[in-house]
């Protein structure tokens, strides 16, 4: 009883959040954390993009630039699918994801790479 | 959702523990009162008389009469319930109450925006600052307020009562045979072996052996109708010193034998003087003969033979 009278409140604060963010933040969340782990082996081989303005190009590439973009293919669902392995290491946008998780984030969805390579998948 | 909080607060509070020492204070005596009953178990008794050379056994049987003294005094019980903890619980709860509802009730003061420098696995923003704030405050009300209903409700119950009232105390104890009546039946002496006389029937309760028919023979316990009785009195003191004197007094002295035991060995001869000499106790006992002979062998000069423990003892009473 006395255990989780304790723990409600951080169960309330792991729990609570607050409103959808738009399609293009969340767009640009994962640009964000992708553009951040360039230094990991294959990334930009992968992305086809340099260090100089990774982001501007992807941007550019997915159109999520403009404040009316919106998930067409893939999907919203699949796109927050494909980014949970990018957030392993925490959900805040200072906190990069591990090598590892990025690696296995674009193997495991080519549709999400073929989304940032601006190819139709 | 109100009433599962109801609920939660009921159940918090309901398993608080209230400890409470209670103690009995005793107080003067009023009075004090003696009860006396029967038990209705009624136990055979004998009452022995020796008169030389008879024995009688006088038997009856008496309910046992118990003397209860009780003595009556009011008595305070003192009920003091245990009040340390309730401080602690007040204060510890109501700071959690303070600051909770502070949390709750001002929770307009925090800002309504979303946190934005996160996003989470289903893409949503992190929850406002006033989100945060109120899922705190209900969480420490939830802590804090049973823990202030219990501190009050102790503090309210910490009080010392006091209840007096009668008591009754046994302080005494006696049981002693009352209302004797005449027992009649079959009465046995016996030995280890078994009776050692013929079970002789009582005549208005009593029943008389004669030294002569008890020489000889060995016997330890009496009967009445093959139940132990109960010797009253200095009973079973008479009963072995007719025993003990019986081999004795039933025989006459050697004055020969006695002089050689006294010239053997005389302190055997004094110890058996002693014994002799307590014989006296029983009326009508011929000890007379007996002390005269042991007296006359004492003094009758030794010739310096030493003694001799093993040779037979010539003051053996003899054989029946």
């Amino acid at each position: 009883m006395r255990l989780a009278q304790v723990f409600w409140p951080l169960l309330c604060l792991t729990a609570c959040s607050g409103p959808p963010a738009p399609d293009v933040a969340v767009c640009q969340d994962v640009i964000t954390r992708l553009c951040a782990s360039l230094s990991c082996p294959g990334v930009v081989e992968t992305l086809s993009v340099g260090p100089a303005d990774c982001a501007g190009t992807l941007r550019e590439r997915t159109g999520c630039g403009t404040e009316a973009f919106a998930f067409v293919e893939p999907s919203r669902d699949r796109f927050l699918d494909c980014r949970e392995p990018l957030l392993r290491q925490g959900t805040a946008l200072n906190q990069l994801p591990a090598c590892s998780d990025v690696q296995r984030a674009l193997s495991d969805c080519p549709d999400m790479t073929t989304f940032f390579q601006g190819a139709t998948p | 959702m109100k009433r599962v909080g109801v609920v939660l607060l009921g159940l918090s509070v309901g398993c608080a523990s209230l400890d409470a020492d209670r103690r009995v204070e005793r107080g003067p005596a009023l009075r004090t009162e003696t009860r006396e009953h029967t038990l209705g178990e009624r136990v055979t008794f004998a009452s022995v008389e020796t008169s030389w050379p008879q024995l009688t056994l006088r038997f009856s049987t008496a309910d046992i009469c118990r003397t209860e003294q009780h003595t009556q005094y009011t008595e305070t019980v003192v009920t003091q319930r245990r009040t340390t903890p309730a401080a602690a619980a007040v204060s510890t709860g109501g700071i959690l109450t303070a600051v909770g509802g502070f949390l709750v009730i001002g929770r307009s003061l925090f800002s309504d925006k979303p946190n934005r420098d996160t996003l989470d696995e289903d893409g949503h923003y992190g929850a406002s600052s006033r989100k945060v704030a109120t899922g705190w405050g209900v969480g420490v009300l939830i802590v804090g307020v049973p823990a202030l209903v219990t501190g009050i409700i102790q503090l309210a119950t910490a009080k010392e009562e006091r209840e007096t009232r009668p008591a009754d105390e046994l302080t005494a104890l006696r049981e002693v045979p009352c209302q004797p009546a005449p027992a009649e039946g079959q009465v046995t002496l016996s030995g280890p072996l078994g009776p050692v006389v013929e079970p002789r029937a009582t005549q208005q309760g009593q029943v008389t052996f004669s030294a002569h028919e008890l020489q000889g023979r060995e016997w330890t316990a009496v009967q009445l109708d093959a139940a132990p009785v109960l010797l009253m009195g200095e009973g079973q003191t008479r009963l072995e010193l007719f025993r003990a004197c019986l081999p004795w007094l039933t025989s006459t002295p050697d004055a020969q034998r006695l002089v050689e035991e006294a010239r053997l060995v005389p302190e055997r001869l004094r110890s058996l003087r002693q014994l002799i000499r307590g014989c006296s106790a029983i009326p009508g006992a011929p000890t007379g003969p007996w002390l005269q002979a042991m007296d006359a062998a004492l003094e009758t000069p030794s010739p310096g033979a030493g003694p001799t423990p093993q040779a037979p003892s010539p003051a053996s009473p003899p054989p029946p």
